[in-house]
Parts: C-alpha cells; structure tokens; sequence
C-alpha cells in the first residue's frame, strides 16, 4: 500500500500484534516504488507480512522519521513482533536489490524473516 | 631368608611381566588408510576405532579413520567389527594419481545442496504451520511465526554465504517459479544434486575403466598361527557358525582342557621343585633360571665348549696330521702297486688329492662354524636382555645367523664315517684286478690302514659333534624366533580373497563370533588396492581380542601356602599347585575405573589347592578350598582356605597364601610359548 499523506493503514498495521511490517520510504517511481510494486506482485508472501510505501516522511510522526529513516528517503525498515513493534532490520533502499538493480525477492524475504523473528 | 627370597623373586616376576603389553612398530601412513574405517559392535554398544567414543547406536558415517598399530584397537571377543570403505580415497586416475580431493569437492557440494534442501523442507512445513496458526488465530501463532523467521532467517543468510556465485540463478529460479520462492528453490537444488552425481558417476566409471579394485583381507593371528577370517563380499571363506563366549569359563575345549591340564602338572611339578629348595636340596635361582633360558644357555656352554676343544690351532693341527695318515696309507698302498693294473695305479694316484680336497673343504666349514659360534654367544646375550623396540633387529640377526648355521655342509663322505669310506675305497677298487681287492684288504688292515680309518673315524665324529650343534642351534634360534614372530609375521595374500572391482565396493564386517577366538588374539585386517592387477597402496589395522565386561576363568597356579598353625612344625611356606575359578570384571576404556582396572585387572574367586604341610613326606596331598583374590590377570593370587584333610586347627586347617600363575606368567614374558 502507498502511504502519500494519511498513515492510517500504516498505524493499523502496526497497531495489530500479528504482523510483521515492512515500509519503504521514498517515490513511487524510484526504486522504493519499484520494491513497492515487486513485493505488490508475489503471490507467496505469506498473509501476516505487510509492506508500504511512505512517499512523503511528512505523513510519519517526527520520531518515526527519525528513528526509522534518518529523516532521510530511498530507506528501508521492518517492524516487527507484538504492540509496540520493535525495530528490526533497516538501511539503504539498495540492500533489497540484485546486482542488476532489480528487487530482490531473496533479499526482501530476508529483512521480513528477521522481523518475524522479534 | 629363603622365605622372602622366594616371595620376593616371585613379586618381582610379577610386577616386571604383569602389566606388560606387546610392542608394535608402526606402520607407514598410506594415503588408502584414510578409506577404511572401522566400529565395533558388541551386543548393544557402538564402538568407533580407534576413537574412545561410545554408543549405543550405530553411527551413521563413520568419521575416524583406520586403527592402526602402534596402538591396536581391543575388541570385545563376541563382537562383529564393520568395515565402512570410503571408495573416493580408494580411486585412482589414469595418471596413479589420487581422485580424493575431485571426489571430495563433489561430495561436499553434494551434501551443501542436501543440507539446503533438507533446511527448504523443514521452511516449507513451518510456514504452513505459522499460515495455519495465523488463519485459524491459534494462541501460538506469534512462536510458530518466530520459528519460521528463524528458519528462513538461517536459510537465506546460508544461501548469501554459501552460494553466492550462484546467487543471480537461485533469485531467477526463486522469482521464476509460480509455486513459490522455495518450491523453486528446492527443484533447483534437486536439479543440482542429481547434476553431481552424475558427475560423481562419470568420475567412477573413469576410475573403473583404470581397472581399480580392492583387497580386502583379515586374519586371526594366535601365535605363530595364521587363521584367514571370512570377509562376506571379499572372500569365498566359509561362514561359521555362532559362537558366544563363555563368560563361566567352565565350558572347555579338548585343547582348552589339554592344556589347562599341561599347566596344573607343570605348577605341580615346580611346586615340587621349589619345595626342594625351600628344604635347602638346590638354589631358588637355579631353578629359576633352569626354567627360563636353560635351552639357550646350555647351547651356548656347549658351543663355547666346543670352540675351545676346535680352536682353529688345533683344529688345524688334526687336518694336517689327517692327511700326513692319508698319505702314508697311500704310501703304502702304492708300495703294493705291482699287483695292480696301469688305470687302478691311475685311480689310486688321483686319491690322496681327492681326499684332500675333501678334508680342506671339511676344515673350512669346521672353521666357519667355530666363527659363528661367537656370533651365537652374542645373539643370546642380546635376546637376554632385549627391549621389545629391538625385537625386529634381533630377529633379523638372529636369522641371518639361522641362515648361515643351516648353510654349514659338511663333506658327506666323512659324514657317513667309516663305512662310506670302505665302500668308497672298494668301489673304486672293482675294476682292479681280485688280487688287488685282497690287497686293499690287507692294507687296510695294516698299521698304516688302522690308522688311517681311526683317523676318519675321529675326524667323522668331530664333524658330526659340529653338525649336530649347527642343527640344534639353529633349531633353537628359529623357536627363539617365533615366540616373537606374530609381531612381524608376513601375511601371505589368501588365496579365496576376491579383488573387488570399484564399481562393486562395499561396506562388509568381520564376525569374531563365527571364529574360533581367544583373549590375547590379534585380528589384522589389510586393504590393498589394485591398478590393473598390481598393488598400489596398502594399509592395515590391527585389533586386540580382549574380554569386556564379566567373566570367568580357570587359573591354574603355583603358590607359596602357610598354615596358620601347625603341630610340630615350624609353620614355614610350602609351595603348591592352586586352581582358582576367579570372576573378572573389564570395563571397556572410557568408562568409569577403566584406567585403574587396566593397570591392575583384579579378580575374585574360589580355590582348591593341593597342599602338602605334612613336610615329611612331601608327596602327601591335601585339599583345600577357600577364596582368592588376584591382580594382573590372575599373574599375582593371594588367599586363604580350609584345609580339608586337617583335623584341627593346629593340623594346618586354616592356611593362607601368595603366588602367580607361573606358565601365564612365563607365557607374558615371551619364555613359554602360548
């Protein structure tokens, strides 16, 4: 789900103890938007994991910026475990491609798996 | 005095050959060691040679490599020793070169992609369990959920790591694949796994077409004795039947039986012996020593006896004048001539040479023999105080000195002595004329005669006193030998062993139970490999028979016994001949005690002993029966009893006492042979 100015969905996902929550920041045609889309295309992605695209950091809370992006876009983060989530794994949006630019399933099923594990 | 001499030479005996464990020289490190590997199985217990490790289940790869001497595995005697070969170290390429490392590098790629498929298949279960769990909102879908990231969390970190050459086809396949990421992922890897057994297939059938086989081979060895044992898939040797021990130690073989009773008589009779000695009739170490080297020694007294009486003066001095009484009987033998015919003369002239090429010949070997009696004076000084890490030098000497004792070939006219030359003179004789036959008659029985063939005579027994020395010291030096031989025997390959072809290379086991086994046996197992029929590396492991666990036996022993009280008598020790059945415990190494109990091996047990306190008349025997107490394998008894035959206390009813089983004692040492 793209996230532009109301983060409700967002604050929902996070607010249910089930799910492990993956939110990019950054534009919808940029990379951000192209993991966005991938992870919008895969059949298997088992039901409890979720993923957003947040294109304006405006629409998170100052401390959510910070904490998960460095008030920074073209970033990543996984939440996960019960309410509050934790923080689990974040970093350059780079990290979730393959070497020929293009989104990374193995790579994105990763950071989910480690956030499942909180 | 006499006492605690005796007790003392006995304790020593004890303490100096109790413990000890036969020497082995180590072997070689051949590269084909490292295919065979060996576990013991002995009822429920799983044994990994030469690894300490236990188990009670059979381990599923076998991760040590051969036993091999200088420290021989001790195996249980009801035990089935299995043989796992590992045919990658067996492989060899066109060039002789070894394939370990190519078949190694395929193996563990092959088991790399059996592990991440094993790990898919595990992922795959958890997922569905944490979808289920989540769909159906189960209580423990949060731990469920947990365990599948941690699982897929290890299997991708794994996949990054160890594949990441292969990263860019694993995300197509993973992307690709309409069933799922892993669905995808475990037909790659199934596709992987069957491409490198084809590949580890094609590099067999390349080492088949080199005509690589094995050999696999074992034998019992007991002694001197070679037992081939049967090796199912190796060799054509029949199976036995299934033969368990006896942990009594009652159930006795005929030979089992023959010799216990060849050991009683023998402790019998050196009780009797001993007594003598403690009744001051012969020296404690007279007898001592009379038992334990008196062949070797008496050899050499003789030899040296016989070196003096033939010193090479002498010896000399006796040819010399053999030929000066060969020429006079020549002499006069010629001074007949008249009466013979021009090829008799001929013949009779050619004579003197003859003969003295003979006794040059004859004064040579003496000669040789006076020389290697030396050598035998040193090679018994050698076998007397050897270390076992000189066994295989001392041998080696000891048969080259065999060898050259045996070569000694004296004359075989002089051999035969007196009547082959008489039979010798008149064959040649024949063709003269009678009255030449009667004259050589005549002349030898002339003075000159008489005394030529005294001298033949004497000469004759000098050699055959030589011959029959060099016969019995080589005798003695090859049993010498052989008490030491199964250190160094050579095996000679079994002819119904089959060469293995590598295709056809498997796994086996060797069952102690369907052979006849006893304690102390060795069992040597040896793989060869085989290039187009000819060796190319060899490797061998060596196992101990040993008992573990409970058991009993007879032992049979020579014992120092006092009566505890004794009317009239001084109340001294008296030797006599025990047979106590003494229960032993062995654990096996590495379990509790096992050091302890292998440094002392104690046993408890019963007796009956043949006691004689009636000092007398040293022939009347008495029974007694009580407990015993061992160490070192029943080579140190200790004990008390009841008299049977006393009729109170103060006849000897209550007696106590120490000695050793002397023959197994003396069959440790290497005296006795087993």
């Amino acid at each position: 789900m793209i996230i532009i100015d109301d983060p409700t969905p967002l604050t929902d996902a996070l607010a249910d103890t089930a799910t492990t929550v993956l939110v990019l920041a950054g534009t919808i045609d940029g990379v951000a938007g192209a993991i966005h889309n991938f992870i919008e295309t895969r059949p298997d992605m088992e039901p409890w994991r979720r993923w957003f695209l947040v294109t304006k950091l405006s629409a998170l809370t100052p401390s959510q910026r910070s904490a998960w992006f460095g008030d920074e876009n073209d970033r990543f983060v996984v939440l996960g475990g019960s309410v509050p989530k934790q923080l689990g794994p974040r970093g350059d949006i780079g990290e979730l491609l393959r070497a020929n630019r293009r989104p990374s399933v193995l790579r994105i099923r990763r950071v989910f798996a480690k956030g499942d594990e909180l | 005095m006499r006492r605690l001499l005796g007790l003392a030479c006995l304790g020593s005996l004890c303490l100096s050959t109790g413990c000890l464990r036969h020497a082995y020289d180590p072997i070689g490190k051949d590269s084909l060691g490292e295919a065979v590997f060996f576990a013991e199985q002995s009822g429920e217990q799983w044994t990994l040679h030469s690894a300490p490790s236990e188990s009670t289940e059979m381990p599923a790869e076998p991760p040590k490599p051969a036993t091999r001497r200088p420290a021989p595995a001790l195996v249980d005697m009801d035990s089935r020793i299995y043989i796992y070969v590992d045919k990658s170290r067996v492989a060899l390429d066109e060039g002789g070169h070894d394939l370990t490392d190519r078949f190694a590098r395929i193996k563990r790629q092959r088991e790399k992609a059996e592990a991440v498929l094993d790990e898919i298949a595990g992922l795959t279960r958890a997922r569905s369990a944490a979808i289920e769990a989540y769909r159906t909102g189960q209580a423990d879908f949060e731990e469920r959920k947990r365990q599948y990231g941690l699982a897929e969390g290890v299997l991708l970190d794994e996949l990054f790591k160890r594949f990441a050459d292969e990263l860019e086809a694993l995300e197509d396949i993973a992307e690709e694949d309409p069933a799922g990421v892993y669905a995808g992922l475990a037909r790659w890897f199934e596709g992987r796994i069957q491409a490198l057994n084809g590949e580890y297939r094609s590099l067999e059938r390349a080492v088949e077409q080199e005509g690589i086989a094995l050999r696999l081979e074992a034998w019992l060895l007991r002694g001197d004795q070679l037992i081939p044992l049967r090796v199912p898939d190796y060799n054509t040797l029949e199976e036995g039947r299934i033969r368990l021990a006896d942990r009594f130690g009652l159930d006795l073989s005929t030979r089992q039986r023959e010799k216990l009773e060849q050991e009683m008589a023998a402790n019998a009779a050196f009780a009797r012996r001993a007594n003598q000695v403690l009744d001051g009739e012969k020296r404690l170490v007279e007898v001592v020593i009379k038992t334990l080297d008196a062949d070797l020694a008496e050899l050499v007294v003789e030899g040296q006896g016989l070196a003096a009486k033939y010193n090479s003066r002498a010896i000399k001095e006796r040819f010399r004048q053999a030929m000066a009484d060969s020429q006079a009987f020549f002499d006069a033998v010629a001074r007949r001539a008249e009466i013979l015919s021009a090829d008799a003369r001929d013949q009779l002239g050619g004579l003197p040479e003859e003969l003295g090429t003979w006794i040059a010949a004859e004064s040579s070997q003496v000669q040789a023999v006076l020389s290697l009696i030396g050598r035998l004076e040193q090679v018994r000084g050698r076998w007397s105080g050897l270390h076992y890490g000189e066994v295989a030098s001392a041998i080696g000497e000891a048969q080259q000195l065999i060898g050259e004792l045996r070569a000694v070939k004296f004359p075989g006219l002089v051999l035969v002595g007196r009547k082959a030359t008489e039979v010798f003179l008149h064959e040649i004789s024949s063709p003269w004329v009678p009255a030449a036959g009667r004259a050589l008659e005549e002349l030898l029985g002339s003075a000159e005669g008489v005394a030529f063939l005294a001298r033949v005579d004497e000469t004759v027994g000098n050699v055959a006193e030589l011959a029959g020395f060099t016969s019995r010291a080589a005798d003695r030096m090859d049993q010498l030998g052989k008490q030491f031989r199964r250190e160094h025997v050579l095996l000679t390959t079994i002819p119904e062993s089959l060469d293995v072809s590598f295709d056809q290379i498997k796994d086996t086991v060797i069952d102690l139970r369907r052979t006849d086994r006893e304690p102390g046996d060795m069992v040597r197992v040896r793989a060869t490999r085989l290039k187009a029929g000819e060796a190319r590396g060899e490797t061998q492991a060596e196992f101990e028979v040993r008992r573990f666990g409970w058991y009993a036996k007879l032992s049979p022993a020579v014992v120092l016994a006092r009566p505890d009280q004794l009317r009239g008598s001084n109340d001294g020790f008296r030797f006599a001949p025990t047979l106590s059945w003494l229960h032993h415990y062995v654990p096996r190494p590495g379990e509790i005690g096992a050091y302890l109990v292998a440094g002392l091996r104690p046993a408890l047990g019963i007796h009956t002993a043949f006691l004689s306190f009636d000092g007398d008349d040293s022939d009347a025997i008495q029974i007694g029966l009580g407990g015993t107490a061992s160490l070192w394998e029943g080579r140190l008894q200790a004990g008390c009893g009841y008299n049977l035959m006393a009729d109170s206390r103060v006849d000897g009813r209550i007696y106590f006492f120490i000695g050793t089983d002397l023959i197994g004692l003396l069959q440790t040492a290497g005296i006795v042979a087993p």
